[in-house]
């Protein structure tokens, strides 16, 4: 669950970027052209969409590549390289240590994905409490150093103003003696705070018109917005520019709404207001510690829009093209993944009982993908199955019919190691391996020597008699059933058919033995389609199960 | 006087109102600044610690009292929230407010630029 979260975060944030890239590229052009209210509803609509994650039912359009572990080369089946022989006289000491190795790193199996999603969702924790914490904070203290406004005159301008802007809820004013800024603040009760400082009529005017049209425009709750979603993806440094360039025009549209019918005069004594406050604060800061970001620019820029009088657009169009981008970078995944779907080997004949579970049955590319994306649902899939060939074969209810194979090996249905990754991902196993139960009897061999039988009716196309002990498959029969698909049963003591023979389905084709790279008695068993080995549970089981 | 205690919630706000007035200020003219209204016995309570604190100076006018501080704003305020405006505006606590300004250090020649951009229209 967290996983697939964090992959849907990731893949939003991917897609998101290429459109803050983008219109941060014309961010120059929006402000030339359309009015500031534009783009903080072009923000708005990009933090949005920052916190709708794209789930990844399907695979990702963007894969994350994972380190595998050290290389481990304890011991490969079907594989190249000098392995040593083992010891054919105490194979069973040889079948714990691989049983031992399972285990461990069955334990030791956090992927570095997990860890990774692990870490994401911690900061985004700290990032969204800090920013909540300090908040609550500050507001606490300038509340201590604050005391209600009851000048009559001072509350007669509020009124006004209210009345001017169409708010009727009732605003509390302050006067705060640590403030150098007016500030509006409170989501739920709004204040808005004055700084201890004298001021004339005409310039508290200013003030109240700038807070309470921040008030009007739910600004506050825009910068939480954006708070959030900088927070959800702190690691991107593109969405934490987005939203310094939000704040910015956040507060540049809020002095575009108070001068929009102003004359040149008022806009002047407006600006001499914000002046006012800068150069009152000018020598009480501590230069540059917190100056990145070109803030200096920042607030010339925000003068020369104050004295600027050109009308601009609205940008209804360019706000659907916005729109339309962040619901597409949503589907242009969904497309991606439609592709990667249809890209699916098809070895899918048109007739024959095999087609059924074609599509069910798993291959190594899902597999694989399964097992980046999430560990614990593959370990459960691995375990399932193991618990599925007993509930179907060890039961006497079984429905064998819905089956479409038969068991290759009657009578012993432990999977010594299902298909899938093994040694801690570093191998992938193409085929299951059916062994004893070794914990009725550690020292049981009793399986060797038992039948190996023909999985489905069809035609030995090849017998493999000779083979280098340690390596490979051993002693091993393929039996092509038509339809492209073929079975391969290995590590056999002894082979009872030939080549071209024809075989039945359950028909005994040889005897279980530890041929070729094996450590105990053992039946390695494969299914091919097209020659490419698939899960072989989607024929040993009925399909109902899926 | 070194160091000045920390006043709590409510001796600071009594404190402020006191401040905030000019000159004597009456028992009535706190209770009526109060952000929230209390008994006067609580009021009473925290001007009476105020006093013991050495924070004001009680004189009995007519059958009120009248408070004068004793210790001047800039001189607490100083004390308990240096650097106090910096770090709010370090904090991204501060996203959440909407301030007239940003935290900007500006230097003299952007002063100087908007200056001339303000005066140059007042053709």
């Amino acid at each position: 669950m967290l996983n697939e979260l964090f992959q849907g975060i990731i893949n939003t944030s991917l897609a998101v970027s290429a459109i803050i890239l983008l219109v941060m590229l014309l961010l120059p052009l929006l402000h030339k052209f359309y009015r500031a209210r534009v783009n903080c509803l072009i923000w708005a609509i990009i933090a949005i969409r920052l916190l709708i994650p794209v789930l990844p039912e399907n695979p990702p359009a963007i894969a994350i590549p994972l380190d595998r572990e050290m290389e481990f080369f304890w011991q490969q089946e079907e594989n190249i390289g000098e392995i040593p022989q083992m010891n054919q006289e105490h194979p069973v000491q040889t079948v714990r240590t691989e049983r031992s190795v399972q285990f461990k790193s069955k334990l030791d199996e956090i992927s570095p994905f997990t860890l990774l999603a692990a870490v994401w969702l911690a900061g985004t924790v700290l990032f969204f409490l800090h920013g909540m914490e300090s908040y609550v904070r500050t507001r606490k203290r300038l509340l201590r150093w604050s005391v209600t406004i009851q000048d009559k005159q001072v509350c007669g301008i509020l009124e006004e103003c209210k009345k001017e802007l169409g708010i009727r809820r009732n605003i509390a004013l302050y006067q705060c003696s640590v403030l150098n800024t007016p500030i509006l603040m409170g989501f739920f009760s709004p204040r808005i705070l004055l700084p201890d400082v004298a001021l004339t009529e005409k310039q508290i005017r200013c003030i109240l018109l700038h807070e309470l049209t921040h008030y009007r425009r739910r600004d506050l709750w825009m910068k939480l917005l954006v708070m959030t979603a900088g927070s959800v993806h702190w690691f991107n440094p593109l969405v934490w520019l987005m939203g310094k360039k939000a704040e910015e025009d956040i507060e540049t549209a809020c002095d575009a709404a108070v001068l929009h019918k102003s004359s040149g005069a008022e806009r002047r004594e407006y600006g001499a207001v914000i002046l006012f406050f800068i150069q009152a604060n000018h020598h009480t800061h501590i230069p540059l510690t917190t100056n990145f970001f070109e803030n200096r620019h920042q607030i010339v820029r925000r003068f020369e829009k104050i004295m600027e009088t050109k009308k601009k657009h609205n940008g209804t169009l360019c706000m659907a093209l916005v729109l339309a981008a962040a619901i597409g970078s949503m589907t242009l995944v969904g497309f991606v993944d439609v592709q990667a779907a249809n890209a699916k080997p098809a070895a899918v004949p048109e007739n024959g009982v095999t087609v059924v579970s074609k599509d069910a049955a798993k291959t190594r590319q899902e597999q694989e993908e399964l097992y980046r994306k999430d560990k614990k649902a593959y370990e459960a899939q691995q375990e399932d199955f193991q618990k599925r060939v007993l509930a179907v074969y060890d039961s006497s209810s079984a429905d064998l019919q819905a089956v479409q194979m038969v068991w290759p090996a009657p009578g012993y249905y432990n999977i010594r190691m299902p298909y899938g990754f093994r040694y801690d991902g570093t191998d992938f196993h193409v085929g299951i391996d059916i062994a004893d139960f070794l914990e009725n009897d550690p020292d049981s061999q009793e399986i060797f020597g038992k039948d190996v039988v023909a999985a489905q009716d069809g035609t030995v196309v090849h017998v493999q008699t000779e083979y280098t002990p340690g390596r490979g498959y051993g002693l091993c029969v393929i039996l092509d059933h038509g339809d492209h698909l073929s079975t391969l049963y290995g590590q056999l003591s002894k082979i009872t058919v030939e080549e071209g023979d024809a075989v039945k389905a359950g028909q005994k084709i040889g005897e279980i033995g530890s041929t070729g790279f094996s450590t105990g008695p053992h039946l390695h068993f494969e299914v091919r389609e097209a020659g490419q080995a698939v899960d072989p549970g989607a024929y040993l089981l009925p399909d109902d199960a899926e | 006087m070194d160091t000045l205690k920390r006043l709590p919630d409510s001796e600071l706000e009594v404190m402020l109102i006191i401040w905030n007035g000019e000159g004597k200020v009456s028992t009535s003219d706190i209770m009526q600044h109060l952000k929230k209204k209390k008994s006067v016995q609580l009021v009473q309570n925290s001007l009476n610690r105020l006093e013991s604190k050495g924070f004001v100076k009680c004189e009995k006018i007519g059958r009120l009292n009248h408070y004068t501080p004793l210790v001047s704003l800039e001189a607490y305020r100083s004390q308990e929230t240096a650097s106090f405006l910096e770090k709010m505006y370090e904090n991204s606590g501060s996203k959440l407010f909407a301030a007239l300004i940003e935290n900007n250090s500006l230097s003299e020649d952007d002063l100087q630029t908007i200056k001339a951009m303000l005066e140059k229209d007042e053709e």
